[in-house]
C-alpha cells in the first residue's frame, strides 16, 4: 500500500471522485462543510470558536450568535476531548422494574461474542446511571448496555461500561391521528361474533 | 483483529434549513438533554449555509441538503435518537431523500509486512503483469518509495432491504496509525427510495418512510458492517 | 440443550384427546386436539434457540405431520402479554382455517386505536409490544375470518359429537363485565399523546382481563388458567371467574393449567374447590424473566400446589445459567461494576396427556419438563 494518498487522488481528479463518490458516504461530511462554507477562510474563526464575519444581513434577533459574540472573554465553553471507542458487548435494554438500589431489565445481546442475539435478565446498580439520565429510569425505559475500550488522542486506552438511556422522538399527532383512522377503519370491519 | 478505534456516521441528504440547527434553537425547543448542551462546542457557524459543533460524543452538521451525526462514542444509537428527535420533533418540515449508516474502522497491523500480505491478498500484483513486479520490488522501501494498493472499493448492489441503494467498502492507508502499519476501512449502507432523489419530487410520507426505515434498520446495518469488516480484515467467511 | 422437536411421536388417534403443555420459562402454548384431527392452540410462545423463532405450536404441530392449513379450529390468547404472543401472528398467517379468539376488549375500536397508536413507535421499540397482536389482525383482517369474542359464561367452539368420539366444548369463564369496562378505562390512560416520547405499550391489569377457559371432552375437563388473578372485588378477577364457571354449571376439571405460572397471586381456594376435581393434575409454566429469587412458580408455590394436585408437573425448569462464552474482559467489566446479567432463555419442555374416551390420562413428559410432586393413590 502507498502512503502517498493525497497526491494519488489530486492525479486522478474528477475521476476519482466520480467513481468513489457517495451522497451519503464517508467524505460526505467533510464535502458538506467545505461546499457550504468555501467562502470562509480559516481566519474568520477565532479561535475555531465562532465566526468573526458573516456573508448574510440577517436580524440579529435570528442570530444565535449574537449573544455568544456578547458573552464575557471568561465564558468559554470546554472543548470536548476528542476520544474514540472500541466496542466490546452491547445490549439494548429495557426495564422492568426500579428497586431502591438497583433496576430490573430484560436484555437483548446487540454485539459482542456470546453476546449479540442473547437474551438476558440483569439486575444493574443505579448508580450506573448518568446523573443526567437519572430522571429517564423508569419502568419500561429503553437503555443500552455498552463495554468499551476508550481511547484519547494520546492513544490511552481505558476499558469503561456505560449505561445510556435513549431519548426517543415524540409520538406526533399527524401519526397518531393517522393511526386512529386505520384503527376505525379496522375496528368497523372485523367480523365478530 | 480489533480495529483501534471506530466511528459511525448517519448521514441524511434531502432538504434542511441550517438555522434551526444552532444551539440556541436546540436549547429553546429542549431538543438536546442539558449536559450536551452545555459541553456543545461550534465548529463552524454560518446560517442558512452550515451550522456544525462538537458533542461529548460526536458531531453534528448541518447544511441546506445534508444533515450528518458522527458518533465516536458508544452508544452509536444516540446519534440516531438525536437524528430522528431532531427531524421529527425539531425540524419537522425537513425532507430527506436518501440516508447513509457509515461506519469508519481503522486497523493497525503487527508490522508493513502483515499490511502488505493484507493489500495483496485484497489486490494480487501478480495480474498487473511487469507494472505489478515492480511495485512489489518497491515494498522493501519505506515512505514515498513504497507502492501498492492505494484504495479500493468495493460494492454490493443488490441488497433486498431497500427500494434503492448499495454497500461500498473501500479500504485505504489509514493517517492515524503510524509507520505506515495502519489501514482505514469504511463502509457505507446508503439507503434511497426507488424514485428519484430529487427533493422536489419526494413527497413527504416517502420522507416518513425513509425514516422509520432508518430507525428500523439502524441496529442491523451497525452489525452487519461489523462483521463485513471483521471478515475482510480477517479474510473469514462473515 | 435444544428440545428434540422430532422425538414426540405421531399425532393421536382420531378418537383421543390430547391437552398439551408448552413452556420454555418465558411463556406459555398449550395445544389441544378435540378428536378427529382437529386441533385447538391457546396461547403462543417461541422457542429462543430457533434462528426463525417460529411459534411452538406450529413446530409441534408440523412435527406430528398435522396440516396446520386446515386442522386447526382454533387459535386463542388468553391476553395479549408479549410472553403469551410471541408467534401468533405467524401462527394465525399460516392456520387459515382458524378462528380467533380473545377477550371482547381487545377487539373493540378503542383497544385497536391503542395498538395502533402505539405501533408508531415500534421501529424505535423493538414491537412496541404490539406488533405481534398487530399481525395477528392483519392477518384475520386480510382473510375476512370471524373473531369470536371472549367473555364470562360464554360458548367459545362446540364440536358436536361422532360415531368415533363425544362431544367437545371449550367455554370463557372470564373476563366479566366490569373488567371489560375497567380495562378499557385503563387503554384509554395509557394512549400515547402528542409530545409525549416515544415507547413501548405497558398495561396496567392486563392479567385480570385473561380468558379463563374451561374444556370438556368427553366426560373429562381441563381449566386453563391463563394467568388470571385474584382480587378483592367479587365480580372481578378469579372471584368472577369462578362465579361465572358455577353459573354455567360446567363439570370440574380433573386437570389444572396453573394460573400465573403458580404464583400466589393467582390462588383462589375456591378455584381448588368449586371448578376442580379434588387433587386435580396440574401443570404450571414457569416464569423465569426475572431475578433468581423472584422465579414463579416459588419453592412456597410450589409446595402449596404439590399440596392441591394429585401431581405437579413444570414444562421446565425455574432457574437461570449464567450466560457463558463472553469475552474475559466483558466479563470483568460487569464484575467491577456489580452488573448481574443471566441468560434469560431456559429450555423448552412440554408435557402431554392422552386419553380415550372412558380411560385415564395417559402423561408424558418431555425433558426438562418434569413431575414434580405426586400423592400415593388412597386405596
Amino acid at each position: 500500500m502507498t502512503s502517498a494518498l493525497r497526491r494519488s487522488q489530486t492525479t486522478y481528479g474528477d475521476t476519482a471522485l466520480a467513481v468513489s463518490e457517495s451522497a451519503t458516504g464517508f467524505d460526505s461530511q467533510q464535502r458538506a462543510l467545505s461546499d457550504s462554507a468555501q467562502s470562509l477562510g480559516q481566519h474568520d474563526f477565532v479561535d475555531g470558536l465562532q465566526p468573526k464575519r458573516r456573508l448574510f444581513e440577517v436580524p440579529d434577533v435570528n442570530l444565535s450568535t449574537a449573544e455568544a459574540v456578547a458573552r464575557p472573554a471568561t465564558h468559554v465553553k470546554t472543548i470536548p476531548q476528542r476520544t474514540t471507542s472500541v466496542l466490546l458487548a452491547e445490549w439494548h435494554g429495557q426495564v422492568t422494574e426500579v428497586l431502591a438500589a438497583t433496576f430490573i431489565a430484560q436484555l437483548k445481546g446487540r454485539h459482542g461474542e456470546a453476546v449479540a442475539g442473547s437474551e438476558d435478565i440483569a439486575v444493574i446498580p443505579i448508580e450506573e446511571v448518568r446523573e443526567s439520565d437519572r430522571d429517564l429510569l423508569q419502568t419500561g425505559a429503553f437503555f443500552r448496555l455498552c463495554i468499551a475500550y476508550e481511547i484519547s488522542q494520546q492513544g490511552n486506552r481505558r476499558r469503561y461500561t456505560e449505561v445510556v438511556f435513549r431519548r426517543l422522538p415524540a409520538f406526533r399527532r399527524e401519526e397518531l391521528e393517522q393511526a386512529q383512522a386505520v384503527a376505525r377503519e379496522i375496528a368497523s370491519e372485523l367480523r365478530l361474533e | 483483529m480489533t480495529p483501534e478505534q471506530t466511528s459511525v456516521s448517519i448521514v441524511l441528504v434531502g432538504v434542511f434549513r441550517p438555522a434551526l440547527f444552532t444551539l440556541d434553537e436546540l436549547e429553546r425547543n429542549q431538543a438536546l438533554p442539558a449536559t450536551d448542551l452545555a459541553a456543545a462546542k461550534y465548529r463552524a457557524l454560518l446560517l442558512d449555509q452550515v451550522v456544525s459543533f462538537a458533542l461529548p460524543w460526536g458531531l453534528l452538521t448541518a447544511t441546506a441538503d445534508r444533515l450528518i451525526v458522527e458518533i465516536s462514542q458508544v452508544p452509536y444509537v444516540q446519534g440516531l435518537d438525536l437524528l430522528s428527535r431532531l427531524i421529527r420533533d425539531h425540524a419537522p418540515g425537513s425532507i430527506v431523500t436518501m440516508f447513509g449508516i457509515n461506519m469508519t474502522s481503522h486497523y493497525k497491523f503487527p508490522d508493513v509486512a502483515a499490511r502488505d500480505a493484507f493489500a495483496t491478498r485484497l489486490a494480487p500484483t501478480s495480474p498487473w503483469g511487469g507494472f505489478g513486479r515492480l511495485i512489489e520490488e518497491s515494498f522493501p522501501e519505506s515512505g514515498d518509495k513504497h507502492g501498492g494498493l492505494i484504495h479500493l472499493t468495493m460494492r454490493h448492489a443488490n441488497v433486498d432491504d431497500r427500494e434503492s441503494g448499495w454497500i461500498d467498502v473501500k479500504v485505504e492507508p489509514s493517517p492515524l496509525i503510524p509507520n505506515s502499519q495502519g489501514v482505514a476501512m469504511f463502509v457505507n449502507d446508503h439507503f434511497a427510495p426507488a424514485v428519484s432523489a430529487d427533493a422536489s419530487r419526494v413527497k413527504r410520507a416517502t420522507s416518513e418512510e425513509l425514516l422509520s426505515l432508518l430507525e428500523r434498520i439502524f441496529d442491523q446495518s451497525i452489525e452487519r458492517s461489523f462483521k463485513i469488516l471483521n471478515s475482510v480484515v480477517s479474510g473469514e467467511a462473515a | 440443550m435444544n428440545f428434540d422437536w422430532n422425538s414426540l411421536g405421531s399425532a393421536p388417534a382420531d378418537d383421543e384427546f390430547e391437552v398439551s403443555f408448552i413452556g420454555p420459562g418465558f411463556g406459555e402454548c398449550l395445544v389441544i386436539h378435540v378428536g378427529n384431527q382437529r386441533w385447538v392452540v391457546v396461547d403462543s410462545c417461541v422457542d429462543t434457540t430457533d434462528s426463525d423463532r417460529r411459534p411452538v405450536a406450529e413446530r409441534y404441530l408440523r412435527a406430528l405431520g398435522v396440516h396446520l392449513e386446515s386442522n386447526v379450529d382454533l387459535i386463542v390468547a388468553s391476553h395479549w402479554h408479549a410472553d403469551h404472543v410471541r408467534g401468533i401472528g405467524r401462527l394465525v398467517a399460516q392456520c387459515r382455517a382458524a378462528r380467533f379468539s380473545c377477550a371482547n376488549a381487545l377487539v373493540q375500536r378503542e383497544f385497536i386505536t391503542f395498538v395502533w397508536e402505539m405501533a408508531t413507535a415500534s421501529a424505535s421499540t423493538d414491537g412496541a409490544k404490539v406488533n405481534e397482536f398487530r399481525e395477528a389482525i392483519h392477518h384475520i383482517r386480510e382473510r375476512d375470518a370471524v373473531i369470536t369474542w371472549a367473555t364470562a359464561n360464554k360458548l367459545i367452539r362446540r364440536w358436536p359429537a361422532t360415531q368415533s368420539t363425544p362431544e367437545a366444548v371449550i367455554h370463557a369463564l372470564s373476563p366479566s363485565d366490569k373488567e371489560y369496562t375497567l380495562f378499557l378505562q385503563e387503554v384509554a390512560a395509557a394512549r400515547p399523546t402528542a409530545t409525549s416520547a416515544k415507547r413501548s405499550a405497558s398495561a396496567t391489569t392486563p392479567n385480570l382481563a385473561s380468558v379463563v377457559l374451561h374444556v370438556s371432552l368427553g366426560t373429562s375437563s381441563v381449566l386453563l388458567g391463563a394467568d388470571m388473578e385474584v382480587h378483592h372485588d367479587r365480580l372481578r378477577g378469579w372471584s368472577a371467574a369462578i362465579d361465572s364457571g358455577c353459573q354455567l354449571a360446567l363439570p370440574p376439571a380433573g386437570v389444572l393449567k396453573v394460573p400465573h405460572h403458580g404464583s400466589v397471586t393467582g390462588h383462589h381456594d375456591e378455584m381448588w374447590t368449586h371448578l376442580l376435581t379434588p387433587g386435580p393434575m396440574s401443570v404450571a409454566t414457569p416464569f423465569n424473566r426475572q431475578p433468581d429469587n423472584r422465579k414463579l412458580p416459588t419453592t412456597a408455590d410450589i409446595v402449596r400446589l404439590s399440596g392441591l394436585s394429585s401431581a405437579l408437573f413444570l414444562t421446565s425448569v425455574a432457574r437461570n445459567a449464567p450466560a457463558r462464552g463472553r469475552e474475559a474482559a466483558v466479563e470483568r467489566s460487569l464484575r467491577e461494576r456489580g452488573i448481574v446479567i443471566r441468560d434469560a432463555a431456559t429450555p423448552i419442555g412440554m408435557v402431554r396427556l392422552r386419553k380415550h374416551e372412558g380411560s385415564d390420562w395417559r402423561r408424558e413428559v418431555f425433558a426438562p419438563a418434569l413431575l414434580q410432586s405426586q400423592k400415593e393413590a388412597s386405596a
